[in-house]
């Protein structure tokens, strides 16, 4: 595997780090696999010197649930005895797994109080390719509840925060795999995505995050929670690190039907941006604009793009896609209703925690364990998609979803005959101020405006971050083509790197590393410490 | 506020088999309402027909590319995972079987 990729930042530079220090402002999959090469006996203190800066930085987040050390140590000191071997693209590449990924004996607790205590009993496709790979899985992901949310708030383990501004959202609900990306704990981390919820959190951490194209990698193992709609998606700081990982887990898995046949066949290096055919739904675009909830600064973002675009000799048209206009009513139908029989398995007797008390039958078991298992979030939609189900209801809601949801794939048939890929923003605002409470679950539903029609019609997106001058907050947006695609888009996605109109945003956090241990930031005070000490750090090198 | 009515909702958790306080019953009916009243817009789907089992009546279907074809395995059973670690998935075994409360007479 080429792990020389023209726009990977990096390359040389951790070869001649010498002292092997993790640091999470330059180390790429690609230079890390290339230091580790030629260097196994580095493994052991890379990994030591990385398991300190989470220990110090993690707090503050709160993005990762746990650290498997003694594994990821076990593992790393094999892998340092015996070196690399035949296809080990990603020898001693760290990896952090979102908490819904079964990884044998890693926590897979979906940040659930219903399956508390639950541990992986299985290895899911994508964790033994990436150990295939030389990967090294050290620690598990905070989420968002059975990854339903877009702020990563709704979790027992309580919310992840930005690292951009600890006092706003990570988004979700694959928030804990975005921020440890962005915070280099390690270079590529996997989370899932049924409606955006890898590119979402990808656009307010400032990173890349792919969600695949339906069956392009095989879901077993992944904690279901809608069937036709997730991809285990991954994030990384670099298109060049994206097409290593795709390469990795992509593929044909006997135990997932869905699979696509073939794989992922990297294109790096053949495209050129010029007669890039680039379409933008307006109609789209003014349905969120009227609604008055896009920020200034994502549409200067978006108008900044398509101006790049036309600059370096893009064809850049406006397209109509049939039946966009009603994706997010039937996405969330179809995905509640997906949920509600995908959950009904977390009744108690097979799985996680059972209730003790007041427990007469059967039935009162699997109400109570439910009822006190489940948080309100996962109840409200189970009981969505319960009532689309429902007798006398199931023709007029879910039967109406999947026709929206048929007419929108031939919309997008029709639409990529003519274009190569769709630009909107990934999502209508940056990141949101935490614990802002909303009555209306429809108004939060709102944020996956732009995300969702790609998952609905199994198409393949990227969310790419935008460098805006005067922002503190990052910015991203949404490039998504046919089914299929994935290796084109990254390809794509390599493009603009090169053109300078896409680039991961480092938080002044991670930044902040070589400062002492900063207390937890669950007062205002601690909140305050941990900027005053980012904005000092921005001195800081390499973790001694 | 609009609500879905107390035992429509009532009957939902009764079937999703989640035991919700009456508080919760109450929000959960505000908040559905609150939700189909959006998803409404969707009616318009099928406007030209009865409903949309007319509207698949009356699509033509799309010739999947073969290349976005997914591929078929053997049908030869295979057991990947023993017995073993299903068990340890559970709250409560007696470690050949998993134990759960008296089924017949509880209602």
């Amino acid at each position: 595997m080429d792990s020389s990729h023209s726009s990977d930042p990096t390359c040389g530079q951790a070869s001649l780090a010498g002292a092997v220090a993790a640091d999470p402002l330059f180390h790429s999959a690609g230079s890390l696999t290339a230091l580790f090469s030629s260097s196994p006996s580095s493994l052991p203190s890379y990994f030591e010197s990385l398991f300190q800066t989470v220990e110090k930085l993690n707090p503050m987040v709160n993005a990762l649930t746990s650290l498997e050390q003694d594994t990821a140590l076990k593992r790393v000191r094999s892998l340092a005895e015996r070196g690399p071997q035949e296809g080990e693209v990603l020898f001693g590449v760290p990896v952090v797994l979102k908490e819904n990924i079964q990884k044998r004996g890693f926590s897979v607790q979906c940040a659930s109080r219903i399956l508390e205590g639950y541990r992986g009993q299985f290895d899911a496709t994508v964790v033994e390719r990436l150990e295939r790979a030389g990967a090294v899985l050290f620690a598990t992901a905070n989420m968002d509840e059975f990854a339903m949310g877009s702020s990563n708030e709704a979790s027992v383990h309580g919310a992840v925060r930005n690292p951009h501004d600890l006092s706003r959202v990570s988004g979700g609900s694959s928030g804990g795999s975005a921020v440890a990306c962005a915070l280099g704990f390690a270079p590529l981390t996997l989370g899932s995505d049924t409606g955006g919820s890898v590119r979402q959190p990808a656009s307010y951490c400032g990173i890349y995050g792919l969600k695949p194209s339906y069956g392009r990698v095989s879901r077993y193992g992944l904690v279901a929670y809608g069937s036709s709609l997730d991809q285990i998606a991954p994030y990384a700081r670099s298109a060049g690190d994206l097409d290593v990982l795709m390469s990795v887990i992509a593929g044909e898995d006997p135990r997932d039907a869905t699979t696509l046949r073939g794989s992922y066949v990297s294109q790096w290096g053949r495209l050129c941006l010029e007669g890039v055919r680039v379409g933008i739904p307006r109609a789209l675009l003014e349905l969120a604009a009227n609604s008055g909830s896009v920020h200034g600064s994502v549409l200067q973002a978006f108008r900044t793009m398509e101006s790049a675009l036309r600059a370096a000799g893009a064809l850049v048209v406006d397209v109509q896609v049939n039946g966009i206009e009603k994706a997010l009513p039937a996405y969330y139908l179809i995905a509640c209703a997906e949920a509600s029989s995908n959950l009904s398995r977390f009744d108690g007797i097979r799985y996680g925690r059972r209730a003790q008390e007041g427990v007469l039958s059967l039935n009162s078991l699997f109400a109570r364990s439910r009822a006190e298992g489940f948080g309100d979030e996962v109840k409200r939609r189970i009981m969505l998609g319960t009532f689309a189900l429902s007798a006398g209801f199931s023709e007029a809601y879910y039967g109406r979803a999947q026709a929206a949801r048929e007419t929108l794939v031939r919309g997008f048939t029709e639409v990529f005959q003519n274009i190569d890929v769709l630009l909107t923003p990934t999502t209508p605002t940056p990141a949101f101020p935490l614990g802002v409470v909303d009555d209306d679950p429809t108004r939060v539903y709102f944020n996956d405006i732009f995300t969702i029609p790609a998952n609905l019609a199994r198409l393949c997106a990227v969310n790419v971050p935008v460098p805006l001058a005067h922002e503190t907050l990052p910015v991203g947006l949404q490039f998504c083509a046919a089914q299929g695609r994935d290796a084109w888009l990254v390809d794509f996605v390599r493009c603009l790197e090169e053109h300078g109109v896409c680039a991961v945003r480092t938080p002044p956090l991670a930044q902040s590393s070589l400062q002492p241990a900063l207390s937890s930031p669950s007062s205002e005070s601690a909140q305050t410490d941990a900027h005053a000490s980012a904005q000092v750090a921005i001195v800081g090198g390499k973790i001694p | 506020m609009k609500s879905l009515p107390t035992e429509l909702v009532a009957h939902l958790a009764g079937v999703a088999r989640l035991e919700l306080t009456p508080r919760e019953l109450e929000k959960c009916g505000h908040d559905l309402e609150q939700m189909l009243r959006v998803f409404e817009s969707l009616s318009q789907v099928s406007e030209d027909s009865n409903g949309s089992v007319e509207f698949f009546r009356s699509v033509e279907p799309i010739a999947p590319s073969s290349e976005l074809s997914t591929p078929v395995r053997s049908d030869v059973v295979v057991n990947e995972l023993s017995r073993d670690v299903f068990l340890a998935q559970s709250a409560d075994t007696d470690g050949v079987y998993v134990r759960v409360p008296l089924i017949l007479g509880g209602g």
